[in-house]
């Protein structure tokens, strides 16, 4: 029995190939090579050490695993993560350091993810005495671990079964019964924990309290009963808790909406943008033949860093959402929205503009523009209604704030001082946002938050203060708002709610030849085009018109007008993918694509310009938006040479560093 | 000859009444404070520095090189925290000195604040330790009211304050990181050391400058300013570096169990000696020289210095401890004493990291495997490999103590388990003799 232990450390002490990673540990090194380079080029101070016979230079400060990361080793771990404090729980990073230390030197085994790197360290991390150390710790960390990752949703992308298959002794000799808990214990709306398959390595709950901010985990009870949960019976109601399930090592928090949906190796993962919000995060869409399963968060250091919302993650889960609009409607002779074809619908959409432009004049053709759709959707949408038509009647805005991009860049709140918040909850309005307040917090920053424009004029204000204003607010409080901020001399960024709040902008609906982002950084004051379309729609001089993807019947503040407006006697075209308060106006409907089922350009919340591809087929039945428009200029007699978004998109619009 | 038992803290262990502050000041009580408040703070880690005074916790760690690394100014608050969180299974000297001389340790602490230059004092007491709380907490009010505590101390200028706080029941808040994280509302779990992180001196509680000494340490305080440095530093006879007295809890086979105010250095049968010797009609089978975690010492020799130094070199223990000496005869099972144990440690580790926690979640398995009868002669190889899985890899010293009894049983009494692996019982004692 002895000598099969003994052989299965010396099996596993060859070197073999580089062992596979999963993607979150090539993420987690590619961070660290990266962090390292970024300090190198900013100038701080470094020190050299070596690791496995590699001499390497890292900034002082660095971890000595993070240093082995950089010279190229392999140090296992599972309580380590680049974005959260070391804790040093799991013991899986376990190396010989040889560092001099009350005046001798000598080498010890210790956890790398605690010991800073120090100049003349030398680091190993592959003698048999390293190796028999870190298989005896993987094999603790198993003893009590289920063998259940035949059906665990982890299986397939598992740190754990990763290292269990590089480092571990082949076999276990832990013969007692293991823990025991009830298998999968739903904590919130969105997370299942499994306590059995815990490794309480810390992770989530660090997350929950250094990155959300808001402790919703903790650890519960001691000893080998801890076990993580949310406080004292309660539910894990943070809008964050979908992150803890990626950085989980291990199966234990697993997503509600994937769980056995497919197996990680089954499922497919394309790069795309989050477009619930204006933040604009970068995602990874994991589909399984042609269905998107999940969401995952990808790495964009400006933006989301690595993390998503979870409305980011888990309210995506709206495309294959069986209210998903996939025939077009057409209003008949009774006056209720009927069931039609493509053809028949574009063709009533067509045949009326030509009549009311013929009729009426152009100014009798009305458009809003998309403000969640693409640039290229509402290039093309003016290109139809200006370009055709003639038309001058494009509005887009429907909220009164000024159109400006925020002073306070998400990367920028991060090193604020004092931030105050204006009548939003952060957390759900703006994610990113709150996760670099939340930072700055953890850096000494104060934070206000109040509840109105009003108490805004209370409240102190320095001129190195940000303080942060929804775009939802009465034109008169945005007056109010720059008369505080313009007294304390520090300005206000007006944050938008919408995926592409300045898409329509950058499409040139305000009369000029597509503008630059330039414009909108100077700053403009609201558009008053909504309430002159409006208007005229009350007064009949506007006939027909069009609304891309977008719902002002249930967004203009004064809802009495909106909803007399398109009362009137008009002909309304909507695109949508669901039924709303303003597709129920309607004369025709069209289903459009989700974001995931359709490519283009957004310019997120504080100015980031960022394509993305069609990540799966469009729900069968509805189309992607700008092919929609495509063929609707087509009809009209302006046919275009257009293949892809990317082709109508001018160059001054493309996307720099787009990942 | 034998060693002359120089009794310092408890000199007046016994005066009738000395747990009162007239008492104790009529015995020249809180004159060590009068003395130490006119002094210069580095003077008093002078003389504690050439007192050779190390910490009497359990890892002799030298006082005066915790105190020196605190910032010299009093630009922050600094604290002074006393370290009364007594868990270790065979130690009950504080219980004892926090009974009956609770006086002594608030003029320790007194003394230790003007050294550290600290205006706060927490003594963070065991949870179960009720009755110490409560004649430590009279002594502190008896201490206000007589001016030894509050603002503007003796016309000093300074002003001093100490509170008690009650753990609530976890061994490992004795550490002193998990002890700072306790008394701050955290969870009681071991913090980063040096070099992962500042020293406690620099950013310690609440990140101010802090330092963590046991009772026994703080109330040892007055004796060498009154004796100075020097003075005290004669005091032992064994290793240059043991100095002093140190409180024993001899407990166990012994004719007199109890609590020993001991000179450091006295060759261990004379302990045994002054504890009344192993009791009548019986043999030292093995003994425990320093609470549970330092480990099994064999029963020969008996004649080195009993202090820091002699113990690990004459027995391979882990050392003097915290001074919880257990005596065991011939008649004591050691595998159900180490069971015994590896229970108590596997439901006081804090959970946090895994050699610990897994560790002797599954040592305790085994042991219980084995006690039913349920033993395989390779569980003895096994427990050899959690151990060393366990050794130098767990985050804290609570990993390291707990697998050393283990593995001096181990080293020891290989016999006792395989007895208990063949025949479902020990057949080298008459088990039941111990009360387990």
């Amino acid at each position: 029995m002895r000598d099969s232990w003994e052989l299965n450390i010396a099996m596993s002490t060859q070197n073999g190939p580089e062992r596979p990673k999963t993607a979150a540990e090539s993420a987690d090194v590619s961070k660290v090579v990266a962090d390292t380079q970024a300090a190198q080029d900013a100038g701080v101070p470094m020190v050299s050490l070596v690791v496995d016979g590699k001499p390497v230079s890292v900034p002082k400060g660095t971890l000595v695993i993070e240093a082995a990361f950089s010279a190229g080793s392999d140090i296992p771990y599972f309580c380590y993560h680049p974005r959260l404090t070391s804790v040093g729980a799991c013991r899986m990073c376990l190396a010989s350091v040889e560092l001099e230390m009350f005046g001798q030197r000598r080498a010890s085994i210790m956890a790398t993810c605690t010991i800073p790197a120090a100049d003349g360290m030398v680091v190993k991390t592959t003698t048999p005495d390293v190796k028999k150390a870190q298989n005896g710790v993987l094999e603790l960390i198993l003893a009590n671990h289920p063998l259940d990752c035949p059906v665990c949703d982890r299986g397939g992308e598992c740190p754990l079964q990763n290292m269990t298959i590089s480092y571990g002794p082949p076999n276990t000799r832990f013969i007692e019964d293991k823990r025991r808990y009830v298998k999968a214990l739903p904590i919130s709306e969105n997370v299942v924990l499994d306590r059995e398959r815990c490794i309480t390595c810390m992770r989530c709950t660090r997350f929950a309290s250094e990155i959300a901010g808001d402790s919703k985990l903790g650890l519960i009870n001691r000893g080998a009963q801890s076990e993580v949960g949310p406080f004292l019976g309660g539910t894990f109601d943070s809008n964050f808790s979908g992150n803890t399930i990626e950085i989980c090592p291990v199966g234990a928090l697993t997503s509600r909406q994937f769980r056995f949906k497919g197996r990680p190796w089954e499922v497919k993962s394309s790069d795309s943008i989050c477009t619930k919000c204006s933040n604009g995060c970068n995602v990874a869409v994991g589909h399984r033949m042609g269905e998107v399963v999940r969401i995952n968060g990808r790495v964009n250091e400006q933006i989301n860093e690595e993390w998503t919302c979870d409305k980011g993650k888990f309210g995506n889960a709206d495309v294959n959402s069986p209210d998903r609009l996939t025939v077009p409607l057409i209003r008949d002779a009774h006056g209720i929205l009927v069931e039609t074809d493509w053809d028949t619908a574009l063709s009533a959409v067509v045949t009326n503009m030509q009549f009311v432009s013929e009729n009426y004049g152009s100014d009798a053709l009305a458009a809003f523009g998309s403000t969640t759709g693409t640039i290229e959707d509402n290039i093309l949408l003016r290109q139809l209604l200006h370009g055709v038509y003639g038309s001058s009647h494009l509005a887009y805005q429907l909220t009164e704030s000024p159109r400006r991009l925020p002073k306070a860049t998400i990367v920028s709140v991060e090193s604020a001082k004092q931030i105050v918040i204006v009548g939003m909850d952060l957390a759900y309005d703006q994610p990113m946002y709150y996760l670099r307040t939340v930072k700055a917090q953890r850096n000494g920053a104060s934070v206000v938050t109040v509840a109105s424009a009003t108490e805004l004029a209370s409240t102190v204000l320095a001129s190195d203060t940000v303080v942060l204003v929804p775009d939802t607010l009465s034109s008169t409080d945005y007056l109010n708002i720059d008369a505080a901020c313009t007294a304390a001399g520090c300005g206000y960024s007006v944050l938008v709610s919408d995926a592409n709040a300045y898409g329509p902008y950058l499409a040139g609906f305000d009369g000029t030849e597509l503008p630059s982002v330039d414009g909108l950084k100077a700053g403009l004051a609201a558009s008053t085009k909504t309430t002159e379309v409006l208007n005229a729609l009350i007064a009949g001089s506007v006939k027909h018109v069009f609304v891309l993807g977008s719902d002002p019947v249930g967004h203009v503040r004064d809802r009495a007008l909106v909803e007399k407006a398109f009362s009137a006697d008009a002909f309304v075209v909507v695109t949508s993918q669901f039924m709303n308060a303003t597709t129920a106006m309607a004369s025709v409907v069209l289903p459009i694509a989700s974001f995931a089922e359709t490519a283009g350009t957004y310019l997120n919340v504080d100015g980031q310009l960022q394509s993305v591809d069609a990540v799966v087929p469009p729900k069968a039945g509805s189309r992607p938006q700008w092919q929609v428009m495509l063929e609707l200029n087509a009809r009209a007699g302006n046919p275009l040479p257009v293949f892809a978004p990317s082709d109508v998109l001018p160059t001054a619009l493309l996307p720099g560093g787009c990942a | 000859m034998a060693v002359d038992q120089t009794q310092l803290l408890y000199r007046h262990r016994n005066v009738p009444g000395i747990n009162r502050l007239d008492t104790y000041v009529a015995h020249g009580g809180y004159e060590q404070f009068r003395k130490a408040i006119a002094m210069e703070p580095e003077a008093i880690i002078e003389e504690v520095k050439v007192s050779g005074l190390r910490g009497r916790g359990g890892a002799g760690f030298p006082t005066h090189i915790k105190w020196n690394a605190f910032p010299k100014n009093r630009d922050v608050e600094h604290y002074f925290i006393v370290n009364a969180d007594e868990g270790e299974p065979g130690t009950a000297k504080d219980r004892d000195l926090m009974n009956a001389l609770p006086h002594l340790l608030v003029e320790g602490c007194l003394c230790s604040m003007v050294a550290v230059r600290a205006a706060k004092c927490y003594i963070y007491i065991r949870g179960e330790y009720i009755e110490p709380w409560k004649s430590v907490q009279k002594a502190i009010n008896e201490a206000y009211a007589a001016g030894f505590l509050g603002k503007n101390v003796l016309g000093s200028g300074l002003d001093f304050d100490i509170y008690t706080h009650l753990g609530a029941g976890a061994y490992e808040c004795g550490e002193e990181s998990a002890l700072m994280s306790s008394l701050m509302g955290e969870r009681g779990m071991p913090r980063l050391k040096p070099p992962a992180a500042p020293l406690p001196m620099i950013s310690g509680v609440w990140k101010r400058p802090s330092v963590v000494n046991n009772v026994e340490t703080a109330a040892t305080i007055p004796a060498i300013l009154e004796l100075g440095g020097a003075k005290y530093a004669e005091i032992g006879v064994g290793s240059p570096r043991s100095r002093g007295t140190k409180l024993f809890s001899i407990s166990g086979h012994v004719n007199k169990p109890g609590i020993y105010e001991i000179v450091l250095g006295t060759p261990f049968s004379e302990v045994l000696a002054i504890a009344g010797g192993v009791r009548d009609g019986h043999q030292l089978k093995t003994y425990i020289p320093g609470g549970s975690s330092m480990g099994f010492a064999p029963p020969t020799p008996l004649d080195y210095p009993f202090d820091y130094e002699g113990i690990p070199q004459n027995t391979q223990t882990l050392g003097l401890g915290s001074g919880g000496l257990m005596i065991f005869d011939e008649t004591t099972d050691v595998f159900k004493v180490t069971h015994r144990l590896v229970d108590f440690y596997h439901h006081e580790s804090c959970g946090k990291c895994t050699p610990c926690r897994e560790g002797l979640d599954w040592l305790s398995k085994i042991y219980a495997r084995i006690a039913s009868g349920g033993g395989r002669e390779q569980d003895i190889d096994l427990i050899w490999d959690i151990c060393d899985s366990i050794r130098g890899k767990s985050f804290c010293a609570l990993g390291e103590g707990a697998i050393w009894p283990v593995m001096t049983s181990l080293r020891l009494f290989r016999h006792e388990y395989l007895s208990y692996i063949h025949h479902g019982r020990n057949t080298y004692s008459d088990a039941g003799q111990l009360g387990a």
